[in-house]
């Protein structure tokens, strides 16, 4: 526990000084201290070997110059250290927490309230997720990767109504095949390539450590470690996570279940269900067949769209309705019966009005509330991925006077409503807004036997089926 | 499904035993000054917080009677005991009540990680046959003590990470420590008074850290014994 630089003065490569004041953290290559103004951390490696300090050295360098040109939340040197110290010091991230503590949860208080309550709930972690995946893409499109993603260098913010991901200990990016990591990730979310010795960190193994990350964000369970591993020696966590042990959800395999992991119907969408699987049946040892940073942060964000918040415990769920009585859904956490809402089912057309033919069932579902609620271009066009997708299109907002639901065009194009009683096509110009009746149908674009149009329909499950 | 009242997965427990000296000869500072180390470590080992894996903490005591003060039990809910001293010093006997427990799958679970276990003493075991009771005693001559052997060789004896220090000078049997250890590589810490016992104890708990922090808790590197002067290191 030496504390050997604490107050003492440490000199960038342009010769500005800082001073230490206290340690943050320390780990295997180095130790984080705080700057005494409190605006910055320094970071100043400790690895041994002459060859190795010069390739971090090298690394450092590199970061520095490129991490400013790619447009994701990493915090990377704002400095370099001089002589004889190798680091870097870098903007000091405030408002945040390791993504750690939304997988351990509080100490004497119930998992409904820390899960809901204390973290935000489902929704929440969606809505991370999503910005967690956006990162990653943002990195692989650059042509980087992370090679040592873990719960202790993510951060994630602190206050539940704020939504923020932020990456740090950037020194174990690197450009795949450009050098040999110098450090291996932590085997929680190695991927089996990595633990095996076959493979060296890339963009593939990235993804194997994503699709973890999301796993255990939204179950708290690791995927691989089912009750026979967690019981078992730890020689079996180790041979688990070289993927010698199924999936913890495999359909095929139930060798590998978990008692202790929240059930995939309580955190997951159909789509997630399907990447997860991917992940973790082909995907262990396929790496191609392994879901991209892209597929995670669309499902991601299309899931936090489709859930609904508990009026008794405030947890957000899905609200599917249970058999035997379709207007109601229940609370997973509380058991609590709520009506099913109102939703705004979206599908795929392609042909002219009175000609036309579905193609993909139900590719996303956006619950509705009494408060306005965005579609985004997510929603209402095929391929408008990441940021491109959060463009707003359209606005439903409820009228309490004509209790209705009505709908806005806010975006830039012509949006077209289709009446159940004439079929008849109605345009929707830009700006302005119009009611929508139980069973009226919304196309985000021209309908043509040539194209694609994604359409979508309110239901109210009070109203009636349609 | 009634997801408040659900059960998450217990992590590992990554097991810490201590085999504490209370023969009477460690009456005064050198018992006050364990106990003070014992406190401070176990505040320290509290802070830690991880997924991987959740420290559990037992003392055994050898002083005239061999006694269990503290069953393994988490670290968040152990609740240390003042040690007395008193009695002589019957540590075969303590090495094979700890050999007894490391084997039983109800004291020390199947699930847990390999322990560390941390002899500390201030003299010479009292329950040593005959043959090992002349000066002469090496290292290879403890190996072959029944009591240490059966550790050595059980399953999990065999596994764990073996620290020891020895309090006070001359009277202290540093071959029976370096016995204890068997592992050239992990040198014995002298203590000469109590904060030489809170300076071993800090790299101790150290140990502890980097293994429940590790990338693999049960293949870790120990922490550079820098802190101690060259003569405390009994190699």
């Amino acid at each position: 526990m030496s504390t050997k630089f604490s107050g003492n003065v440490v000199f960038d490569i342009k010769g500005k000084p800082y001073i230490l004041n206290g340690i943050i953290g320390r780990g295997a290559q180095g130790v984080v201290y705080n700057e005494q103004q409190g605006e910055l951390v320094i970071k100043i490696s400790s690895t041994a070997s002459l060859a190795q300090r010069e390739e971090l050295k090298r690394r450092y360098q590199w970061l520095y110059e490129n991490l400013g040109n790619i447009n994701a939340p990493i915090a990377g040197p704002l400095a370099l250290l001089a002589n004889p110290y190798i680091g870097y010091v870098m903007k000091r991230v405030k408002g945040h927490l390791p993504f750690t503590t939304l997988l351990i949860p509080t100490p004497d208080t119930s998992l409904g309230k820390w899960y809901n309550q204390e973290t935000g709930g489902l929704k929440r972690r969606l809505i991370l997720g999503a910005l967690l995946a956006r990162a990653f893409r943002s990195l692989h499109t650059s042509g980087l990767a992370y090679c040592d993603l873990s719960d202790t260098n993510i951060l994630v913010a602190k206050d539940v109504k704020k939504f923020s991901v932020v990456l740090i200990d950037s020194d174990n990016l690197s450009v795949p095949g450009l050098a040999e990591t110098l450090v291996l990730g932590t085997p929680l979310y190695m991927a089996p390539e990595i633990l095996c010795e076959t493979h060296q960190p890339d963009s593939l193994t990235d993804s194997h450590s994503l699709a973890v990350l999301l796993f255990m964000l939204l179950h708290l369970n690791h995927p691989l470690l089912g009750d026979v591993v967690q019981e078992g020696p730890p020689e079996f966590e180790e041979q688990a996570l070289q993927g010698n042990f199924p999936y913890i959800y495999d359909p095929a395999d139930s060798s590998n279940r978990s008692r202790t992991a929240l059930p995939l119907e309580a955190v997951c969408t159909s789509r997630l269900t399907e990447l997860f699987r991917r992940a973790f049946v082909e995907g262990l040892k396929n790496r191609t067949s392994r879901p991209t940073p892209g597929e995670w942060e669309e499902a991601c964000w299309l899931a936090a769209d489709s859930t609904t918040i508990c009026g008794n415990c405030g947890a957000s769920f899905y609200p599917r309705a249970i058999s035997g009585n379709k207007k109601f859904c229940q609370c997973p956490w509380c058991s609590n019966l709520i009506l099913v809402p109102a939703l705004m089912i979206f599908s795929e057309v392609t042909g002219e009005a009175s000609n036309l033919k579905k193609i993909d069932q139900n590719s996303s579902v956006i619950v509705l509330r009494s408060s306005p609620i965005a579609i985004k271009a997510r929603h209402a066009f095929r391929g408008f991925f990441g940021g491109e997708g959060d463009q707003i299109v359209a606005k439903i907002l409820w009228d309490q006077g004509k209790k209705s639901y009505e709908i806005e065009n806010t975006g830039s194009g012509l949006i077209y409503l289709m009446r159940p009683v004439d079929k008849s096509l109605f345009e929707l110009r830009e700006g302005k807004s119009t009611l929508i009746p139980n069973g009226t149908q919304i196309y985000f674009d021209k309908l043509s036997k040539s194209s694609v149009t994604r359409s979508a329909k309110l239901y109210d499950a009070e109203k009636g089926a349609e | 499904m009634n997801l408040d009242k659900f059960d998450l997965a217990k992590p590992r427990p990554l097991p810490v035993f201590i085999l504490a000296d209370t023969s009477g000869s460690m009456k005064g500072e050198k018992i006050e000054g364990l106990n003070a180390a014992l406190r401070e470590m176990v505040a320290a080992l509290r802070e830690q917080t991880d997924i991987r894996g959740e420290i559990h903490l037992a003392l055994i005591t050898f002083g005239g009677a061999i006694k269990v003060l503290q069953p393994l039990t988490p670290i968040t809910e152990v609740i240390l005991p003042e040690l007395r001293a008193n009695g002589n010093t019957p540590m075969g006997g303590a090495f094979f009540l700890l050999k007894q427990i490391l084997e039983d799958n109800n004291q020390l679970p199947v699930r847990a990680y390999a322990p560390t276990l941390i002899l500390v003493s201030d003299g010479e075991p009292t329950d040593t046959p005959p043959e090992l009771k002349d000066e002469t005693n090496t290292v290879e001559k403890f190996l072959e003590w029944e009591p240490l052997k059966a550790l050595h060789t059980s399953t999990i004896g065999k596994k764990s990470i073996k620290l020891a220090v020895g309090i006070g000078r001359d009277e202290v049997n540093f071959e029976i420590l370096k016995a204890f250890v068997n592992n050239p590589d992990t040198p014995v810490i002298r203590a000469e008074d109590a904060r030489g016992i809170t300076k071993f104890f800090h790299w101790a708990t150290m140990t502890i850290f980097s293994r429940s922090v590790s990338r693999n808790p049960d293949h870790t590197a120990l922490p550079p014994w820098d802190d101690f002067k060259i003569e405390d290191l009994v190699i």
